[in-house]
């Protein structure tokens, strides 16, 4: 495998790995919304969201000739999750990691993958601004990447 | 000498005295690495800005057009029709996105590296910027908005392909951004 192959796959890896995570996540998410609720569905939507990127990422590694990393069995918590205020915020913290792994995809200088990056930085940022019912000015940018 | 890893260069199949041009304008753009190798100094006029300059340039254009509409429209809400309290909601939403704006200029500005003799690009000031926005010095409607974040986040995607990795992340951020401002519009107009 050449290095930029493998800074290819490394990167899909990375989102593939947030990917799994959020579709964990997500479970814990719907778990603690009211049953039947709008959010609810908003949360199952989203996490059917996240496992068709999971497979179309798993798919991509496939076809470069790697192995996709399984998911974890469990994943901890950032924070406690026990009430609807709080599996909200944890939507919010999964959607602004998706957003920050897809990040990794855009600085590939492969064109197909940078604009799949960005369209998947979008569409996580779309859905985090849904649960936190506000704009971010910079998805998925670490702070410490800003200038100034 | 022609850099090996020179982009424009390596991936021409052109020949003859276009080839000939480009691998000169090619190394003139890289007066530091042939100072380096051959000591030769490189004088005269400033190298064209590569491509990406341009690029950034037009996005840092965007984004301060944005910034214009905004203030051209906070200017304006007054005249809305808008109850107080829905009023006083629409002008913290305009604020908050109006603020992304201007962190989002920001940080493009800081990005371009302009020779020394040259103005900074952003030709727009945000105090005096509103005369100079679309739509002739009328303030857009919150629809109009709308679909100017949609339309400057499509083209900040359409324009990654050939940035540095570094600058296309920033883009790619920056249209995420402006996508969110859509459903936060029109979520503040609803209630």
């Amino acid at each position: 495998m050449t290095n930029a192959t493998a800074t290819v796959i490394a990167a899909l890896q990375i989102a593939l790995a947030a990917e799994q995570a959020a579709g964990y996540g997500y479970g814990v998410v719907g778990a603690r919304l009211p049953q039947g609720s709008a959010e609810q569905a908003l949360a199952t939507a989203d996490w059917m969201a996240h496992v068709r990127a999971r497979d179309q990422l798993s798919q991509l590694i496939t076809d470069r000739g790697a192995n996709p990393v399984p998911a974890a069995v469990a994943y901890r918590m950032p924070g406690p999750v026990r009430t609807p205020a709080e599996a909200r915020a944890l939507a919010v913290t999964l959607e602004d990691r998706v957003a920050g792994a897809y990040l990794e995809l855009v600085a590939l200088p492969e064109s197909g993958l940078r604009s799949l990056g960005a369209t998947q930085v979008r569409a996580a940022a779309l859905r985090a601004e849904a649960w936190r019912g506000s704009a971010q000015a910079f998805p998925g940018m670490p702070p410490a990447s800003l200038r100034g | 000498m022609v850099m090996a890893g020179d982009r424009a260069a390596a991936g021409s199949e052109a020949t003859g005295p276009a080839r000939r041009a480009l691998l000169i304008a090619s190394a003139t753009a890289l007066p530091i690495v042939l100072s380096a190798c051959n000591g030769i100094k490189v004088l005269g006029a400033p190298p064209a800005p590569p491509a990406d300059v341009g690029t950034l340039r037009t996005a840092i254009d965007d984004e301060a057009e944005l910034v214009a509409n905004y203030l051209a429209v906070t200017g304006a809400t007054g005249s809305a029709g808008l109850g107080a309290d829905a009023h006083g909601r629409m002008a913290a939403a305009l604020a908050a996105v109006l603020s992304d704006h201007r962190q989002h200029l920001a940080q493009l500005k800081s990005r371009l590296v302009a020779p020394a003799g040259r103005q900074p690009a952003a030709a727009h000031s945000p105090a005096g910027a509103g005369a100079g926005s679309r739509g002739s010095g009328v303030a857009m409607t919150l629809a109009q908005l709308e679909q100017a974040e949609q339309a400057a986040s499509d083209r900040l995607i359409a324009q990654l392909a050939h940035l540095p990795a570094g600058l296309a992340q920033l883009f790619a951020s920056i249209a995420a951004s402006e996508a969110t401002h859509v459903p936060y519009l029109r979520a503040a107009r609803r209630h």
